[in-house]
This record gives structure tokens, sequence and C-alpha cells, in this order.
């Protein structure tokens, strides 16, 4: 449908094609705009990978008040930088992770530790008790912790596989390979955690 | 790539997905199952926390953010101008404003687009809330406007059931606008000249009954108080299609799906035609006036059992049925909503009866079968039956009003007519009541076509809904 919308500012009509808006805006399109610094861009931006970041914050640091700040922190400076990125069919996520583990990273190097204990959190659905979050984030410290051993693309391709939960496509996008390649670093990168893994627990 | 690589590859995706379990994809590899085992079982380890920025997070990032974008010349005062320009994209003038702006300044509409999307708490959410009075406002035909209301009601819905599938704590306000959004939808189809009135009908009953399932699957700690507020709105929308569907002059009653009273007007009177002059009908000595009934009028001294609706002073029939055999009594069922002054009157189903000698008179609100006596041109109560009713634990649960239309007995389905729309279950699991609690089995609901029945316990899965529990409307 295209409406024709009347705004009240004589001899000025407009045709509306958007009075009935389909879910077909493509993203790229949106970034070519925000990368101009048009801000209504980026706020659908944020709109859209919000959530995503935090959850990607929040694996490295499990505390509601630091994965805040480091959040608000990855928005604010891709705002500032969004001039800088180009719209090459990376996936925008890819950008926002790099960086907040950056952030993260730093915020690591400042603090001396690596995951601290959790706070409670927003913690929705599969409520898993106390005992069985506890036993998780024993896990995920651990787990965590391999993950930053593992080398070069290894460790990227765990992280965006699935901290970001990116697809193979995705992934391939980001590093500029194909979707093959994405498969066998992942099962070497697997058999490398593994490794690591266990001679940490011995 | 070698064979390795992309089995880990293909039940990682499966079991992620759900489609697959860790045992169950390796056994299909006997000879790779103890390499790769370990290998998934780090891989499903590493999963993004379940977590969510909580709201107030959220609109304080908003706020920030709205700070660091505004532009370096509105610095002076930049609070001001910030708060401004995020407000004006409440109001529709602004919102029409700004529209303007994209339209001839950006190449497209990028953000308006976009913004369709966004959740509420999301920074563009002002924007699709506004483009959504902007499309009201430049609708002008009556039946565009209606089904553009429910379209939008349908959207709150999905907005609520969207956070929870993304983990978010969600934000229920939404919910709030879905009465005004039924009602003004109502209103829009009344004023209808020659649109199809009844088909909207059907499509407003059929997506009440969807968006009641849909929230009856929401299982959340907060905002109990708003699903229960729209599970009750969502269901008066069924009372209302259903009657306005049988008698379109309803409408002009103005019915609101918040009016909590409607269902106390609901009733049933069962009993012999005895007299029909105009509009002033009486059935076994229960005069009932300004009757609105579509249908033809049966003969008189048959026996009919109506199923109705008072509503300002008017009775509206949404059933009749006829039956064969005679009925000395006349029987009325409905809510019990009180005695006059004197306490010789009891009102069932908003219709006055003497009351019994010598009964006190039940709790008002409770569902009341009645039998009585004509004396004196009205009707005297003889006997009271209270029908038990539906548990509180239910409350949430999704539940429908209907026709028996058809029965497939073989793959256990059934189809259920309201207002027009027919509606198939599965009732593979279902307990299959009369209305007195006597069980009944599936073989013998064929014989039960026409009647009228209530569902409880709905639910989709695979597009198919299930009903928990039949009750039927036979003795």
């Amino acid at each position: 449908m295209e409406g024709i919308l009347n705004i009240g500012i004589p001899d000025l009509v407009i045709r509306c094609p958007f009075l009935e808006i389909q879910h077909t805006d493509s993203e790229v399109y949106i970034l070519e705009r925000a990368v101009k610094r048009d801000r209504m861009a980026f706020a659908s931006l944020y709109d859209l990978y919000l959530d995503r970041v935090y959850r990607y914050v929040y694996y490295w640091l499990p505390s509601k008040a630091d994965a805040e700040d480091i959040t608000q922190e990855v928005f604010i400076r891709a705002w500032h930088a969004i001039d800088k990125y180009k719209v090459t069919g990376a996936p925008f996520i890819a950008w926002l992770t790099t960086i907040a583990r950056n952030l993260v990273n730093s915020h690591h190097r400042s603090a001396k530790r690596l995951v601290p204990l959790p706070e409670t959190d927003t913690v929705i659905s599969d409520n898993p008790g106390p005992q069985a979050e506890a036993e998780m984030n024993f896990t995920r410290n651990y787990v965590a912790d391999a993950i930053l051993k593992l080398k070069g693309e290894k460790q990227k391709v765990i992280q965006l596989r699935f901290i970001n939960d990116m697809s193979y496509e995705e992934v391939a996008k980001a590093l500029n390979k194909t979707e093959g390649a994405i498969r066998v670093l992942q099962y070497r990168a697997l058999k490398d955690l593994r490794g690591i893994l266990e001679k940490d627990k011995r | 790539m070698n064979r390795k690589e992309e089995v880990l590859s293909r039940c990682i995706d499966e079991v992620l997905s759900g489609r697959s379990t860790v045992e169950d994809c390796l056994l299909r590899y006997p000879e790779l199952r103890n390499e790769l085992r370990p290998l998934l079982e780090i891989a499903l380890s590493i999963q993004p926390p379940k977590v969510a920025p909580s709201p107030e997070f959220r609109s304080r990032l908003r706020r920030r953010l709205l700070d660091v974008m505004a532009p370096a010349e509105a610095y002076q005062g930049r609070k001001e101008v910030t708060h401004g320009w995020f407000s004006s994209l409440l109001s529709v003038r602004m919102v029409a404003v700004s529209l303007l702006a994209f339209v001839v300044l950006s190449t497209g509409t990028v953000s308006v687009f976009a913004s369709q999307s966004s959740l509420p708490g999301d920074m563009l959410y002002p924007v699709k809330v506004g483009v959504e009075k902007l499309q009201i406002a430049v609708t002008s035909n009556p039946e565009d406007k209606a089904y553009l209301h429910l379209k939008l009601a349908q959207r709150r819905i999905d907005e609520v059931t969207t956070q929870v599938n993304l983990s978010r704590s969600p934000d229920f306000s939404g919910l709030a606008t879905l009465s005004a959004q039924t009602d003004a939808a109502l209103h829009e189809i009344e004023k209808t000249s020659h649109g199809d009135i009844n088909a909207f009908l059907s499509h407003l009953a059929e997506s009440a009954i969807n968006q009641q399932i849909a929230l009856g699957s929401i299982r959340t700690e907060n905002g109990h108080d708003n699903v229960q507020q729209a599970m009750d709105t969502l269901q008066r929308v069924n009372l209302i299609a259903e009657t306005a569907y049988n008698n379109a002059a309803f409408l002009n009653t103005r019915p609101s799906v918040n009016d909590e009273s409607l269902e106390q007007g609901r009733f049933t009177v069962d009993g012999t035609l005895l007299s029909v002059a105009g509009r002033t009908w009486n059935i076994g000595g229960m005069v009932l006036s300004n009757v609105r009934y579509s249908g033809e009028v049966p003969a008189i001294n048959s026996r009919i059992k109506i199923d109705g609706l008072n509503k300002s002073n008017e009775v509206f029939i949404i059933k009749l049925e006829q039956k064969n055999d005679a009925q000395e009594e006349v029987i009325i069922g409905g809510f019990f909503n009180g005695t006059d002054k004197s306490g010789k009157t009891w009102y069932v189903g908003e219709m006055p009866v003497n009351a019994p000698e010598g009964k006190t008179p039940p709790v008002e609100g409770k569902k009341l079968e009645v039998q009585g006596v004509t004396q004196n041109v009205s009707v005297t109560i003889t006997d009271v039956k209270e029908q038990s009713g539906e548990e509180r634990a239910r409350e949430q649960d999704a539940k429908m009003e209907g026709k028996l239309s058809s029965v497939d007995v073989k793959n256990k389905v059934i189809t259920i007519k309201v207002a027009g729309a027919q509606i198939s279950l599965n009732i593979g699991s279902s307990k299959i009541h009369t209305k007195d609690g006597k069980e009944i089995s599936l073989s013998e609901l064929p014989s039960m076509v026409g009647k009228e029945l209530k569902v409880l316990g709905l639910d989709k899965k695979d597009g198919t809904i299930y009903a928990k529990d039949i009750r039927i409307d036979v003795d």
C-alpha cells in the first residue's frame, strides 16, 4: 500500500511508501546511513545489537555492573568511530565484538583478574537455581580461561561462533574465508581447546 | 574439509537447534563417536549466557547515547535539545515532521523501516508508535481502520512474546492498549455501511483465540496482572464477536471489551414458547422484552432453548435451538446478579424471577440454573442448582466457547464455530465432560454436533491447537 501523507504544510503532499511497512529493510542500507552519521540509523543498530553485545560482554565479565559499563562504552565508541566502519558485507556484530573484546581485555588488565564471581542478573528463561547456576558459572570461567589461550583465528572462530552465536556464513564473512575453512578451523580450535582444558586440569 | 570436520559441524548444528541430542547424533557415526564426543561437549559448554540488559539499563543507555549523538552545534543547552529531539518522536505531528525530513533529506526512510521491528524499551520504539498513530490518522475507510486497529493490537501481543523469546525482561505496558485498540476496531466496524461485518467478526474471534494462546504460553514472574487482564479482555472479545455475528444490532449498544459486567447478562432460557407479540416473547411464563433475533421465529407452543445476552435493556438472542419434547417448567441459566430491595425478586442473567420461598440467595456471581413455574404471569423458582465454577488455577489458561461443527474421530480433530470462524482443535489428550461433569468418550462426540461447548487449556504446537479440557452443553 502506498499512502498520501498530508502534514498540514500548504502545497506539500508526500507520497509515503512506508504506511504499510514490511520487515524488508536491508541492514546494509541502514549501515550506509549510519556511517554517514545518521543518528536514527545508528539508533536502529543499537536496538538490533544491544542484547547480543551485552551477552557477549557478560560472558567475559559475569557481573551486571561491569557488563553494563562495558556495553555502554562499546556503543559510545562505536558511534564515535562509525564513519571508519567499512560496509563490506562483514557482519556489523563482528565489528562491535572487536570493540567489546578490546574493552574487556583492558578491563581484565586493569583489574588484574580474569572472571570475578557473578552477581545476580536478569536471568529469565530456564532459571536453573543457585546451585546449578554456580556450577554453570564455574564451568564457564574455566572454559573462558581456556578460550583466551587459543591462538589467533582459532580464538576468533570460537568466540564468534559460540559466544556471539553467529552462523558459519556470518563468521566466514567476518574473517574473509569460506564456510568450509571455518568448519575446519572450528574443528581444530575445539581440538586445541580440549588439549588446553586437559592440561589445565592436570 | 574432511569427514570429521563435516560431522562435527553437523552435530553441533543439530544439537544447538534442538533437532538432536549428543547421543543421537553420534550414534549415526559410530566410527567417530569417541573422538568427537569430547569436542562436541566442549562446543556445547560455550554458550552465550541467558541474560538480557535490564529495562533500567536500557533506558539509561538510550538517554546517554542520545546525549552523545546530539549534534555539536546543539551543545549549548544540549539537554533540552536532545530531550526535545527524543520526546519529539512521541508526538504524531513531530513524527510526521521527522518523516518529512527523512523523505526529503534521506534517499529513503531507513529509520522508519528499521523502527518497525523495535520493541518496548528500544530507542526507535517511540518512532514505531508514532508511525502507527499516523497510519490510523491517514486511514479514512472505517473497515480498513477497524482491521488496522486489530493489527496493532496483535503487534502488542507479538512484542510481548518476542521479548520473552529474546530472554528480555518483558515490558507488558503495551498490553494495556489492547482493549482500547479492540474497542476502536468495533466502533469503526459499526460505522461501516457496506463492509463485510461478519467477515470482520470472524477474523476478530479467531485472532482473539490465537492471542489468548500466545499469552497463555508466557510464564514469567512479572507482569502477571497485565497478562491476566489481557486474557480477560480477549475472552470478552469472543462473546462480543459471537453476539454481534448473530445480531448486527448488538454493535449499536457500543459493547466494550473492558465491560466486566457483560458476562453477567448472559443467560439461557429453556421452555415452551407461549406467545410472540412484536419484540416481546413469552417462554414458559418468562417474558422477554425488546428481543433481537435475526432468524425465523419458531412456531408457538414449540419447545425452545435460547442462549442470549441482556444489554442496554435489549435481549440479544445468540442461539436458538428447537427441541421436540414438551416441558412444563421453564429453566433459566445465568449468573446470579443479586435481589431487589424486598428480596422477593432474584436476578439471574439480568432477568427477574420470583424468589423461592424461604431460600437464602446464593453468593452474587455464582452461576445458577433455576427451574420455575408460571404464577401470575411471572416465573416462580421451584428449584435452584448452583453450577461449579472453573478452578482458579485455570484462570490464565486460554479458553473459548463455540458450537461443535464437525468431529473427525480417526484423527482426533474437532472443529468449533465461533462467530463464523471455523477453528480446528486436536483433542487427542483432552478430557471430555458434559456440563454435569459426566465423562464422555470421543466416539460419542459426532452425535453432539451443533451443541455448544467450552474448551479450556488451549495450547499451540507447530501450528496445531490442542485442548486439555472440553465441556459440552448436554445433560
